[in-house]
């Protein structure tokens, strides 16, 4: 286990005084929450409920732990003990009162919560077979427990700009998800030694992306100097104004990643120097308690079929390791108790929780699977379902989370109950990961898994609760991706799509080794050939259905929401415009026969398969033409802008304030007069290609010359200031090239204008103004990425030095150093003075097996040609 | 062969030796020592190998400096006394010879972590001050196959074997910790300083050797001295099929601490 920071007993206390200074009104509430997130206490949605989230390293807890948890559970009446994503645990629906007794509890036991939540280091994961897997090149748990001793004993763990999550994978695998994590390690042996390749700035989340690799090769030593130094890192240079922009991948968003990589290792080499402080590592199991013998019973019923789903060996080939299915990670008190009762028997290390919220024992012998077995059945684990009935994940979703657009848990137990009367092999889906999402968020984490669905909001004529369909994740050393985004489906009709979805699978499965191998080749087509059956929404007044979302009893919609933790305004200004301008460009590429033949179109058509979407092809051209490519560009990442599906997500924080139920469409209410003067005009309205086709280059001349004026201060009243402010606040600036006034200023002068003439240079306007975004620091300056200078192509000199004045012994050095270099039979020619060098050093090259070719004289120096021997 | 006109100098009189060379001068660069034990032993051992340019010198000790250390720990000056060993040690390495890296390791070696440790290491010297230490270094590098520099010291004499994978261990030679009181300790029998630096200098240089591949290391052999009298000996040694860690029915094959009292005189 890990080691508890000696300051947090007083800091319990002090959080004790404040829950009752919160209370008597003597603090007020967001004082209260900045202390209380950080400690690990979320609110839940219900009012006035609140949850505790128990550090668990690596998912580890021992068994006398996990029963004294079961027992604190039920002394406060805790609905459940909770299993999370971060395979950690917590207690949920407990009385704020009792939050203060509970830390001081867990404390007596050795656990902890700090940084449960808030923006602080987070649970650090582990894999949950390291240790006992054969493929690994040793065990992570202790460097995943060394790493939290440490952090967690540094105030500044604390006080970062937003949440930092490690993780740490056993073997190649990667099943801890190294590169989705903010800082990623997967375990290496090179030349014997132990180390780790890192990953940094992985994350879920809107705007997912895969870490970069910052270590081929870390020995294991400097493990806690990177880490502190990524937190530095990101504690500096982390965006604290704007949470939505704040994780660490926004960093390399916004600086690009030679830019952030080079921080680092500034940041390295004074941590490296100043702190001098390694890791200690220890065995953080706690003494392997002897077994106590228990006997032996029987199997019971349906044992081998169990045996098969869920019972693995070990790399001990005498030990077994059992996935205990944990139905949505809830357990109750007395199964919880339950179980660490029968575990204590078998020592201190037999637990692990999952990233799929279950629970994985390890190190029990052979004979006594039975026993396990038993005891499962009876205590009422859903041991005799196929696997895939326990394994699905969703989050919390609308129904707790006050973020939430649609009800995921609902919608997963409405699958899930479909699933298993469908009559599906479901054992053949036995390894398949579906994550289900209520937002955008990602906490559900969909965005890894093989299969994924994220809530978003339909449309109609009103709105509806909807998901997009992800697909297509991988983990495993350098070939880790995101799912990615394939389609849309109402939340009605996802049970159905799903069901369908699986038995095309099932049938077409033996095809294929990998599940996203399938979606790269037929999945995706799969998806959206069923998605198109759905694709038509009944009116409200056709069928009500479609307007309630699983579990809800009321229509659909999205007032009520808590506040949330959003920062409305600037941001979300401009992300309208540029969500515009997105969709504007890819309906532009749609429109096929608008677009000139030959060669353009090739290009559009290899972007759209590069980024599923035309814009990804823009933006690249016009970036590079802008003479720098951004490099998440430019790494064709995914999910950054092939899809303008997060859009949801982002206009929802902004609605939160305004509680309207129009808020997730573009095209929606924005208090923006002028989006609905401009943005919404004829959008979606059948017109001929070729107007429709001037139309949205008009919008995207219009979008793109409002995104950034909120930036300069000014607030355009009309649609000609608009034009105007850019003319004069950006071209007249120099921030955009002097070319662009001219469409600008015929846009201001006539919406009808020919712009399809311009094609080419609205796009790249389009594209300056994307970029200048992407490059806006903090304090709206726009930093404009100089030029660089390639000029770095060395002509190797011929094999020829000039040692004249370098005096013995250094010339003989140096051609020894020169002649190592080369192979058996080169030449090298040098020049040495007259006197004692041409008397010494010919003389010892020749001593050392090469051969003196030629010795000739000029002026006062000597040339000697060596042949290498 | 890249290396900067600093080191050319620096390492001028290594380049013109046959034996080391242009290529033996890069392996130094490039190799990674750890040095367990900070002591009298680790002193000149640590010195010698910065010196040289060993790229990566690990240091390895639990100990601060105090006053009795400075008759023979050469790396510690008077105004570091009550400093951590590892950080004097490493203050005197990066001022001779800022090239090193060095990994600071504060801490007792045990057998949690010393596998992990050594794993970063090509060669291991062995300057510890008691008996579990000393076994559980051999054993560590036994079971995870790396090459170490085994040294002791006591009044005026010294002894010193290097071990490589398949030759003779200190345990093949040894067996087990002595009971207690089976041998003097240290303080009872006082060491005369100066002699912790001919046997340091011996283990840094078959550091050096091994690393370079060249020469002839103390392997299935021990180096004795008498300095009183100014003798040297010779043992020859057999690997032992019987023993407990590298013989053919090894019964050490976890690593474990040896019972044994810490001496209270450090090297
Ligand atoms: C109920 C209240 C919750 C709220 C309001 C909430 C809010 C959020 C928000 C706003 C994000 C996006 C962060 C970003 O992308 O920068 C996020 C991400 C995430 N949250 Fe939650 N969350 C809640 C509960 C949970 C729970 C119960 C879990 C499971 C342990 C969880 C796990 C995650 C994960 C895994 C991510 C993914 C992000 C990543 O790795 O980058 N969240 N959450
Ligand atoms: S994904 Fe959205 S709905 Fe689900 S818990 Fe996170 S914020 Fe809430
Ligand atoms: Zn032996």
């Amino acid at each position: 286990m890990y080691t508890i920071p000696p300051q947090l007993k007083q800091e319990i206390n002090e959080y004790k005084r404040l829950i009752d200074d919160y209370r008597s009104g003597r603090v007020e509430p967001v004082k209260f929450k900045s202390i209380r997130v950080p400690m690990g206490i979320y609110e839940q949605r219900e009012n006035d409920t609140y949850m505790v989230r128990i550090r668990c390293t690596g998912g580890f807890i021992t068994p006398f732990q996990l029963r004294q948890t079961a027992r604190i559970a039920r002394e406060h009446n805790a609905g459940y003990i909770h299993i999370t994503t971060r395979q950690e645990l917590q207690l949920q629906d407990v009385a704020l009162e009792n939050t203060g007794k509970i830390l001081e509890q867990l404390h007596e036991n050795g656990l902890s919560s700090r940084g449960g939540g808030g923006n602080t280091v987070r649970n650090i994961m582990a894999s949950v077979d390291s240790g006992i897997s054969a493929d690994e090149p040793f065990d992570v748990l202790p460097y995943a427990v060394a790493l939290t001793d440490k952090l967690t004993a540094e105030p500044d763990s604390w006080l970062l700009p937003r949440k930092f999550k490690i993780s740490f994978s056993s073997s190649d695998r990667d099943n801890a998800y190294a590169a989705f994590n903010d800082l990623g390690f997967i375990a290496k042996i090179k030349d014997g030694e132990r180390g780790f390749k890192v990953y940094l700035g992985g994350s879920l989340g809107v705007k997912p992306m895969t870490g970069h690799v910052l270590f081929e090769f870390l020995p294991a030593y400097y493990l806690f100097y990177v880490a502190e130094a990524a937190k530095k890192l990101f504690s500096r240079y982390g965006n604290r104004r704007n949470r939505h922009r704040a994780r660490l991948r926004f960093v390399f968003y916004k600086y690009g990643k030679e830019k952030v990589i080079e921080y680092f290792h500034a940041i390295y080499s004074q941590v490296k120097t100043a702190s001098g402080q390694d890791l200690l590592l220890r065995d953080p199991v706690p003494g392997p308690a002897p077994a106590k013998p228990v006997p032996v019973l029987g199997e019971g019923p349906d044992y081998e079929l169990w045996k098969t789903r869920y019972v693995k060996q070990q790399r001990d080939p005498a030990l077994y390791s059992i996935l205990i299915p944990v139905s949505k990670g809830n357990l109750d008190a007395d199964r919880c108790e339950a179980l660490a009762m029968l575990l204590e028997n078998f020592g201190e290390d037999t637990i692990r929780f999952t990233m799929r919220q279950n629970i994985r024992l390890r190190n029990i012998p052979a004979p006594y699977l039975g026993n396990i077995h038993m005891f499962l059945k009876e205590t009422g684990f859903a041991t005799q379902k196929a696997n895939i009935l326990n394994s699905m994940v969703a989050c919390n979703g609308a129904d707790t989370c006050r973020l939430g657009i649609c009800q995921s848990k609902s919608a997963m137990e409405k699958i899930l109950a479909g699933l298993e009367n469908s009559g599906l092999d479901l054992d053949g889906l036995k390894d398949l990961n579906i994550n289900i999402s209520g937002c955008p968020n990602s906490c559900g984490q969909q965005s890894a898994a093989d299969l994924g669905f994220y809530g978003k909001v339909g449309r109609t004529d009103r709105i509806y609760p909807a998901y997009a369909i992800v697909a297509g994740a991988r983990s495993g050393d350098g070939i880790s991706r995101l799912a990615r985004h394939v389609d849309e489906i109402s939340a009605r009709d996802l049970p159905r799509f799903l069901k369908e979805f699986l038995e095309i699978y099932l049938s077409r499965k033996s095809k294929y080794d990998t599940f996203s191998g399938y979606i790269d080749s037929e999945g995706e087509n799969d998806i959206r050939r069923i998605c198109d059956k759905f694709r038509d929404i009944p009116g409200f007044d056709e069928d009500k259905n479609y307007y309630y979302d699983w579990g809800a009893d009321n229509i659909f919609s999205l007032s009520g929401r808590g506040d949330g933790q959003c920062s409305a305004g600037l941001f979300d200004m401009i992300d309208f415009d540029l969500q515009n301008i997105k969709r504007y460009i890819d309906e532009f590429n749609t429109i096929d026969h608008s677009l000139p033949a030959g060669k353009a179109r090739e290009e559009i058509n290899v972007a759209n398969s590069y980024a599923g979407s035309g814009f990804a092809f823009y933006g690249r051209k016009f970036f590079q033409n802008a003479g720098s490519v951004n490099p998440m560009q430019a790494n064709g990442d995914i999910g950054r802008w092939s899809n303008n599906d997060h859009t949801s997500g982002k206009n929802r924080d902004s609605g939160e304030s305004e509680s309207n139920d129009n808020l997730n469409s573009p095209e929606g209410s924005h208090d923006r007069s002028l989006a609905n003067e401009n943005g919404k005009n004829g959008y979606r309205q059948k017109e001929l290609p070729g107007s429709r086709e001037n139309e949205l280059l008009y919008q995207i001349i219009f979008s793109a010359s409002r995104m950034l004026l909120i930036t300069r201060g000014f607030e355009p009243k009309a649609t000609r200031e608009v034009f105007d402010g850019f003319s004069d606040k950006f071209i007249g600036a120099g921030l955009a090239d002097e070319k662009f006034r001219r469409v600008v200023t015929m846009a201001r002068d006539d919406k009808a204008a020919d712009f399809t003439k311009f094609r080419d240079s609205i796009f790249e306007l389009a594209g300056v103004v994307i970029q200048l975004y992407e490059n806006m620091d903090d304090s709206l300056q726009f930093n404009i990425p100089e030029k660089e200078n390639n000029e770095n192509s060395h002509s190797r000199p011929a094999m020829k030095k000039d040692y004249r004045s370098v005096a013995c012994p250094m010339n003989f050095v140096k051609t020894k150093i020169d002649l190592a270099a080369m192979k058996k039979g080169e030449l090298l020619e040098i020049l040495i003075d007259d006197g004692e060098p041409v008397e010494n050093v010919p003389g010892s090259v020749r001593s050392e097996g090469h051969r003196i070719i030629s010795q000739t004289k000029t002026d006062n120096y000597w040339s000697v040609l060596i042949e290498k021997g | 062969m890249n290396f900067t006109e600093n080191q050319i100098e620096r390492y001028s009189r290594h380049i013109i030796l046959q034996e080391v060379g242009p290529e033996g001068q890069k392996k130094i660069n490039n190799a990674k020592v750890l040095v367990a034990g900070v002591g009298g032993l680790g002193s000149p051992v640590a010195l010698y190998l910065a010196a040289a340019g060993v790229g990566t010198i690990g240091l390895a000790d639990n100990d601060v400096v105090d006053m009795t250390n400075l008759q023979r720990q050469v790396i510690h000056f008077t105004s570091d006394l009550d400093k951590h060993k590892v950080e004097s040690a490493a203050d005197k390495i990066s001022a001779l010879n800022p090239d090193v890296e060095i990994r600071m390791h504060k801490g007792f070696l045990n057998p949690e972590n010393i596998a992990g440790i050594i794993s970063g290491y090509d060669f291991i010297i062995d300057g510890t001050d008691n008996f579990p230490s000393k076994f559980l270094i051999n054993d560590a590098c036994v079971l995870n196959g790396k090459a170490f520099s085994h040294g002791g010291i006591l009044r005026f004499e010294g002894q010193t074997m290097t071990y490589t994978p398949g030759n003779t261990c200190y345990r093949c030679v040894f067996g087990y910790a002595p009971p207690k009181n089976a041998v003097p300790s240290c303080s009872q029998a006082g060491v005369l300083g100066s002699i912790a630096g001919m046997l340091g200098t011996i283990q840094a240089t078959e550091a050096i050797k091994y690393i370079i591949g060249k020469g002839r290391l103390l392997t299935n052999r021990m180096l004795t001295f008498n300095a009183f009298n100014m003798n040297f000996g010779e043992v020859n040694l057999s690997a032992n099929s019987d023993c407990p860690v590298c013989g053919s029915n090894p019964v050490i094959t976890k690593l474990e601490m040896d019972e044994q009292p810490v001496c209270d005189l450090k090297q």
